[in-house]
């Protein structure tokens, strides 16, 4: 009888149509996320590791699926009015119960293994390359989808079952579905889960709590996997043991109760109890019976018309607001959007608050209503169609004399009603918490100015859902087409399918603008006028067939109301029609003439082509030797209004050869227009427009230290249709140009090569070594440095300051202009950029060193702040490392138009991003100090490279990145004290382990760009070398690299450090040295047990095991036990574990040598112990920290 | 005078079942009574007549104006009650007629106002006005149905099967209320309740698998059957031999007997006995000639 009945519902769920378009999807999501989705270098696509994580994320969305089946399977007798039949059935209720569940959990289940088909399936892509598909190994599918897709399936099955049996209600069911989704991504939000790919890593605890709490079990599998090497990755199951087994011990056991709770609660009964009591009204006096009298109708007027209208507007306003559906929307809604915000504003557990700015808070809503907002109006659009037939009210209105105008009308208005409710909400929040961060500067017009930049997309996206359901005869089909079309044309979806260009992307959904509290929308909000114009032309297109093929009344076929069409539209709407297309036609030329016709309409596609064709052209002259720029001159004409700017000057080319160079191969990035360029004695004898080089041909070949003048002049422009190059952001406040990547240089031009390997490997491009030299001793004893002479003058409009580097010598105003004169007193890099805002500017003097600091005046809270900390680390860094080189040291705030950066230092001159340091809010003196850390991590820039500056090849990221992070940390732990700087170190080793193994990972010192490196363990190394040697002796080291190396003398690399190292330090000291810069080295430190007995005396002796086991690692993870021979702090505190690691209560504190993988040993202290630990500041590379330190017990024997 | 013409309207739906088979009728002022068994496409020809359905072929006018090209000429004077209707949940009784009031052209607020409570009283609704009408009995709701089919001034009124669900005296009250308003305007009332068509209509339609297969008034369509109706009551088992002897029309339990009415122009003998016809031995002796012209 049972596995009848299962079989039955099993037919019934796979006899339907959303059975098949459901296995269709999840085929869809599996092939795409695996085939085109996340990719780690290095990871096999079809490793144990990727499918996981890939079936993970989408067995998040198998809530969908089982919340439809289940609501399907539960309420399909009551929708059908067939309870009484079914439950007077001799079926009982576990068999009634027990096969609905079942056949739904199969269903589900089954729909959803075509994720692992279609993940299968993915190897075999044709465009795939061969490296990165791994042998096939069918338990690496089969076993995620049990470990991970099974019980989460389960989790929510019996939640949306819980939720059917209680209601009976199919809204409840879905609203049900929706809110596990949300609820779950807010809770990974708020949790910091890897999920959200935070760009810092939560701490170990949380990382463990949210391990067994996340239903889904994906932070157990990151928990699990999150250390693992590429190695690890590439071969090994996810293992059912630790957190991972845990969790999913809890949640099934969890879902099963729920399960019974569910069944204990069905009764065969109809849920009266859910049903509000009717109220009693008073029975009113009778009057006498009024007479049923006939009055005249007028219902050809228009004021009948506009009062059909709005009676009608009311109606489906009242109708829709009156629901629970809307209501739980509603509140849904503000949880997502308070949470959403908040998080904004507090920045994650690990980097300070920043101030609830409007700007920020309006992005945030921006961006989280796009996708909510969409999703609820292809709800609300298929109610709007489908409600009042659902209802049976329609034939009743249909025989009114109403006309099918204020029909159309009145559901559009409702049904934009919604975002705009929406919208309102979300501004109250808005207000609501910066009024509870004690912040008044509410900016309400900006806050309106979201009913245009995210209302208005919803306007039209409105009219398309619209269109689409009343053609659709079926309203989950309708539904379906909708949500296909909008995210196809709508988000980076489209993408895949060549759906890129702004005309093809209906409404310019899912964020076309941004916002920047500097510069507003920028020049972006014209375009998006633009566009409105356009797509609004097809919406009201859309909006008019909607009208004319509006159905009324029943059976009326497609065929029947297109026929209907023309004389539906009568005149106006034909005429309106008409205007329609040629609004778009004309809009959409203007677009198409900015986007394609002023320039090169550019794609993935014709980019990569253009640096196939330009590497194949030019690769040739790699080494062709040409001159290099000593001095540079130019007039620098900014102009912010108009996104553009105009360059005129010469550069003194010198040739440092020992042969003579003929011919001179100039070249200019595609962000630049050459308008003029003159070399003194040679001839330009060929220009390549398309890959923007020009010839020249010397008279008289230039002779070795021969030099020449060249004039060049070229300008730079954007256009918002387009959008702007991040590092070239002319805008209209606040504008950032990394300038010197679009002067005129010289050679072959490496940076157009293509760098992915993959693509390269695709295109047949022969394969690149990483592009940077092998670390080698060299003896650097000609010029290595192509140092300039920089001279400038910029200007710019009348209300904008224009900074770059350089003693500002002169300032004037001409023209309505401003215009400043800038000179470096010393050669630099070929290195520089300019920024012009409508600075505010604030002064001091310290060590004789002018500081400046230009912002935007709504940013002026922490500018003194910036002073104070630029002071601090003046005093250390010039204490440590010797004399600034340079008058003035300038801070600078730019827009975040430009991007890439959180501050970038050039020569005497730091520009910072407006939303970093500047808006962050400080008033919490127990939050880390961000202002502090990038200060001192800028300022230590200007010694390393700025004084020292090693040569391009591998490991010169140690010299620059790894030595500014050293100075960061000294400094911030000078300024605060050791448990501040101990989180932040701690930080950088979480972000180490996570990061490193997502490509082949190099030693210290022959780093390349590679942050996890470079920036993270370079931190927490030579952090840990001054540990070991001392930091005076560190310093000193530190100042002989500069006095050997500094400019103009030779550049040193790695090795030149390492010498540097070795000279201060003992010998016993130089393999743990190497060992930490020139390996791979883990530690694995741990307590294993520690007790206390008070002595004789009144002291106490702790007994101590430990394990101390160190191994080599190579590039991918290949382990190698190394005999452990060093010194390890050794710690008794009177404080718990984790305050002891904050550096509090410490009893005893001193390094023990040890040579043994596990060790015993005694301490005697003078009070009583509360935790034992050993490296309890976490100084060496440990994978797991939280086991340094554990509580003493005392000795029971 | 209201005149409504149809003229040979045909009506197939996708599934292939013939909704309307060539109906011609004209209408004029006073209560027209449709009569059929359920799926005679009685609905269907409701809803063709009040613009809410095109038949395939033929035409439908209504004082002159065409219908089907331009529905809202008919819209304009119409009165319809849908034989299944819902409403807007959480909307008052009032408010919601004040609404379809609203939509019908009832511009002025006080006299929309006085007619909606008028209507609200005739149908006994009034107390009840505040109320949430999808909280409404079945009866009430009907009751609710009628008071807005009368919204305005409807010259022609179409009640589809309103009396279904109706108790006897709710029955009673709607009949009271037709009638007082037929007088001067078409009601079109269909039903498969033989009463209804008896004590209310002046012309009536019988209406069969999509056609009309009889048109006239009632007293004259009972007068016509006069003489023929025979009568017999007999035991269960006689009844098969009964139905192949005789023209058996209709059958009916009566006090555990079964009673037959048979159709004969002269006095079968046998124990039959002649029997005074009602509408509803002309409802059954035409559909028993249909069903075996079918056969």
């Amino acid at each position: 009888m049972l596995a009848k009945l299962i079989k039955f519902e099993w037919r019934y769920h796979t006899g339907k149509v959303l059975f098949f378009v459901g296995a269709g999807a999840f085929l869809f999501f599996g092939f795409m996320a695996s085939a085109a989705g996340i990719r780690i270098p290095n990871i096999y696509m079809n490793s144990s590791y990727m499918i996981s994580h890939i079936t993970g994320l989408i067995s998040l969305g198998s809530t969908f699926v089982i919340t439809i089946f289940c609501a399907n399977a539960m309420l399909k007798d009551n929708e059908h009015k067939m309870t009484g039949i079914i439950y007077a059935t001799p079926v009982s209720k576990f068999q009634f119960l027990f096969s609905r569940f079942s056949g739904t959990f199969l269903a589900s289940m089954a729909v959803f293994s075509f994720t692992t088909l279609g993940i299968f399936l993915s190897s075999f892509a044709p465009w795939l390359q061969a490296e990165k598909v791994g042998p096939i190994n069918l338990l690496f599918y089969v076993w995620p989808l049990m470990v991970i897709a099974l019980p989460n399936m389960l989790f929510c099955g019996s939640l949306v079952f819980l939720i059917a049996t209680l209601t009976k209600n199919r809204i409840a069911v879905y609203l049900g579905g929706l809110f596990i989704y949300v609820l779950y991504i807010v809770g990974s939000i708020f949790s910091n889960s890897p999920l959200m790919a935070q760009s810092l890593p939560a701490t170990a605890e949380a990382i463990s709590m949210a391990a067994k709490l996340d239903p889904f079990g994906i932070a157990a599998y990151f928990e699990q996997t999150r250390y693992w090497t590429v190695l690890e990755k590439n071969t090994q199951l996810i293992a059912l043991k630790g957190n991972l087994l845990i969790n999913r011990l809890i949640w099934t056991l969890f879902s099963i109760t729920i399960l019974v709770i569910s069944y204990k609660l069905f009764s065969f009964r109809s849920s009266e109890r859910f049903r509000s009591k009717k109220k009693e009204i008073k029975k009113e006096p009778l009057e006498a019976l009024k007479k049923y009298i006939p009055v005249s109708t007028f219902p050809n007027r228009v004021l009948a018309q506009w009062k059909a209208l709005l009676s009608l507007t009311r109606m489906e306003i009242q109708t829709i607001t009156k629901s629970l559906s809307f209501l739980v929307i509603i509140l849904l809604w503000i949880f997502l959007i308070g949470s959403e915000t908040l998080a904004g504003i507090d920045g994650g557990a690990r980097i300070s608050p920043s101030y609830p700015l409007t700007g920020d808070i309006i992005s945030d809503i921006i961006e989280v209503i796009s996708f909510f907002g969409v999703a609820v109006i292809i709800f609300y659009s298929s109610e709007q169609i489908w409600r009042n037939r659902t209802l049976q009210i329609d034939e009743i209105e249909d025989a009114t004399p109403a006309s099918n105008v204020s029909f159309f009308i009145s559901k559009y208005i409702a049904l934009i009603t919604v975002p705009g409710i929406l919208l309102f909400t979300s501004i109250v929040i808005g207000i609501l918490i910066q009024l509870s961060k004690g912040y008044f500067n509410l900016d309400l017009p900006l806050y309106l100015s979201l009913f245009y930049y995210s209302g208005m997309p919803f306007l039209l996206i409105a009219a398309l859902a619209l269109f689409i359901q009343s053609l659709i005869p079926n309203k989950y089909l309708g539904m379906a087409i909708t949500g296909i079309v909008v995210l196809i044309t709508g988000s980076v979806i489209g993408g895949l399918f060549g759906i890129r260009h702004i005309m093809l992307r209906y409404a310019a959904h899912f964020s076309f603008v941004e916002y920047s509290g500097m510069n507003g929308f920028g020049q972006y909000a014209k375009a998006f006028h633009w566009i409105m114009i356009y797509w609004g032309a097809l919406g009201m297109l859309f909006g008019l067939l909607t009208y004319g093929l509006w159905k009324r009344g029943k059976e009326n076929g497609f065929m029947q109301r297109l026929k209907l069409l023309t004389l539906q539209l009568g005149t106006l709407g034909k005429v309106l029609a008409v205007i329609c297309v040629l609004v778009f036609i004309s809009s959409g030329s203007l677009i198409y003439f900015n986007t394609n016709v002023l320039s090169e309409y550019e794609t993935n596609e014709s980019r990569n082509d253009w640096s196939q064709a330009y590497e194949e052209k030019y690769k040739q002259y790699t080494d062709l030797p040409q001159p290099t720029v000593t001095l540079l001159r130019a007039d620098v004409d900014l102009f912010p209004e108009k996104c553009s700017y105009q360059v005129r000057g010469y550069y003194i080319l010198k040739n440092k050869h020992d042969q003579p160079v003929k011919k001179v191969l100039m070249g200019l990035s595609k962000e630049a227009n050459l308008e003029h360029a003159e070399m003194i004695g040679a001839k330009r004898i060929e220009s390549d427009e398309e890959f923007g080089h020009y010839w020249f041909e010397f008279q008289q070949p230039l002779q070795p230290n021969e030099e020449i003048k060249m004039h060049f002049e070229f300008t730079s422009s954007w256009n918002p249709f387009k959008g702007h190059a991040r590092f070239n952001a002319i805008v209209e406040n606040g504008s950032f140009i990394r300038m010197s990547r679009y002067f005129p240089n010289f050679g072959y031009n490496q940076d157009n090569e293509l760098s992915n390997p993959d693509i390269r490997r695709e295109r047949g491009l022969p394969e690149i070594d990483e592009g940077i030299a092998l670390l080698k001793r060299t003896d650097s004893t000609k010029d290595a440095y192509d140092y300039i002479d920089y001279e400038v003058t910029v200007s710019t409009s009348e209300d904008q300051i224009a900074v770059t580097s350089g003693n500002l010598i002169k300032k004037w105003k001409e023209n309505n202009r401003n215009y400043f004169h800038y000179k470096m007193d010393r050669l630099i890099p070929f290195r520089f950029a300019f920024s012009s805002a409508a600075y505010a500017m604030e002064k001091t003097t310290h060590k004789g060193i002018d500081l400046e600091i230009y912002y935007h005046p709504e940013h002026a809270y922490n500018v003194q702040r910036f002073l104070n900390s630029a002071k601090k680390s003046i005093d250390y860094l010039i204490s440590q490392f010797g004399p600034y080189q340079y008058k003035h040291l300038r801070f600078v705030e730019v827009s975040a138009f430009t991007s890439g950066f959180a501050a970038t230092s050039y020569p005497n001159t730091i520009y910072i991003l407006e939303n970093r340091g500047f808006v962050t809010d400080l008033r919490d003196a127990n939050e880390p100090d961000i202002l502090q850390q990038l200060t001192a991590h800028e300022m230590a820039h200007q010694w390393w490279p700025g004084q020292v500056d090693p040569e391009i090849m591998e490991g010169r990221q140690m010299l620059v990145e790894t030595l500014a992070q050293y100075a960061e940390i000294m400094i911030y732990e000078k300024t605060y004290d050791k448990s501040l700087a101990n989180k932040a170190m701690n930080v950088e080793l979480d972000l180490y382990l996570r990061d490193r193994s997502f490509e082949k990972e190099p030693p210290l010192y022959r780093v390349d760009f590679n942050p996890a490196v470079a920036y993270s363990k370079g931190m927490k190394v030579v952090y840990a070398i001054q540990d070991l040697i001392g930091e005076d002796k560190m310093n000193q080291a530190l100042r002989n690299l500069i006095a050997r190396h500094a400019y103009p003398k030779p550049p040193p690399n790695s090795y030149d450090f390492l010498d540097a190292l070795y000279e201060v330090s003992s010998q016993e000291h130089h393999q743990l040295i190497d060992d930490w810069l020139k390996k791979i080295m883990l530690y694995d430190l741990k307590v294993i047990s520690a007790n206390y007995e008070q002595m004789a005396d009144g002291q106490y002796k702790v007994d101590m095991k430990v394990m101390t086991k160190k191994h080599e690692e190579d590039g991918l993870g290949i382990e190698k036990h190394v005999k452990i021979d060093e010194e390890f702090e050794i710690g008794i505190f009177t404080v718990k574990p984790k305050q002891a690691q904050d550096a509090k209560g410490v009893l005893y504190l001193k390094k023990h040598h040890f040579n043994n993988d596990t060790t015993e040993l005694s301490v005697i202290v003078n009070e009583k112990p509360v935790s034992a630990g050993i490296d309890p500041y976490v100084i060496m590379i440990d994978k797991d920290r939280m086991d340094n330190v554990i509580a003493v017990e005392e000795r029971n024997e | 005078m209201n005149e409504l013409i149809i003229n040979n309207i045909n009506k197939t739906y996708a599934n292939g079942v013939k909704a309307l088979d060539d109906v011609s009728v004209t209408i004029t002022n006073g209560m027209f009574g449709l009569l059929g068994p359920n799926g005679a496409g009685k609905s269907t020809l409701m809803r063709t007549i009040a613009a809410l359905q095109e038949p395939d072929e033929g035409s439908i006018s209504f004082n002159g104006n065409d219908v089907i090209k331009d529905p809202s000429a008919i819209r304009r004077q119409l009165g319809y009650l849908p034989q299944e209707f819902g409403v807007y949940p959480k909307i008052s009784a009032y408010r919601l007629l004040d609404h379809l009031a609203i939509l019908k052209g009832i511009l002025d607020n006080r006299e929309r106002k006085e007619q909606i409570e008028a209507l609200l009283q005739q149908t006994n609704l009034y107390q009840d006005r505040k109320k949430v009408v999808s909280t409404f009995s079945g009866g009430m709701r009907q009751r609710f149905g009628i008071a807005q089919a009368l919204l305005g001034d409807p010259q022609l009124i179409i009640v589809d099967e309103p009396t279904a669900g109706l108790d006897p005296e709710e029955r009673n009250r709607f009949h009271n209320l037709l009638s007082e308003i037929g007088e001067n305007i078409i009601v079109l009332l269909s039903t498969h309740i033989v009463e209804d068509v008896r004590d209310l209509c002046t012309r009536m339609a019988i209406m069969s698998e999509g056609g009309l297969v009889l048109e006239g008034e009632p007293r004259q369509l009972i007068k016509d059957l006069r003489g023929k109706i025979w009568e017999k009551a007999i035991s269960k088992d006689a009844l098969e031999a009964h139905k192949a002897a005789y023209t058996v029309i209709s059958t009916r339990l009566f006090a555990g007997e079964t009673q037959i009415h048979v159709l004969s122009d002269d006095d079968p003998g046998q124990g039959f006995q002649t029997h005074e016809p009602g509408l509803e031995d002309v409802y059954f002796s035409i559909l028993f000639d249909q069903q075996s012209v079918n056969c």
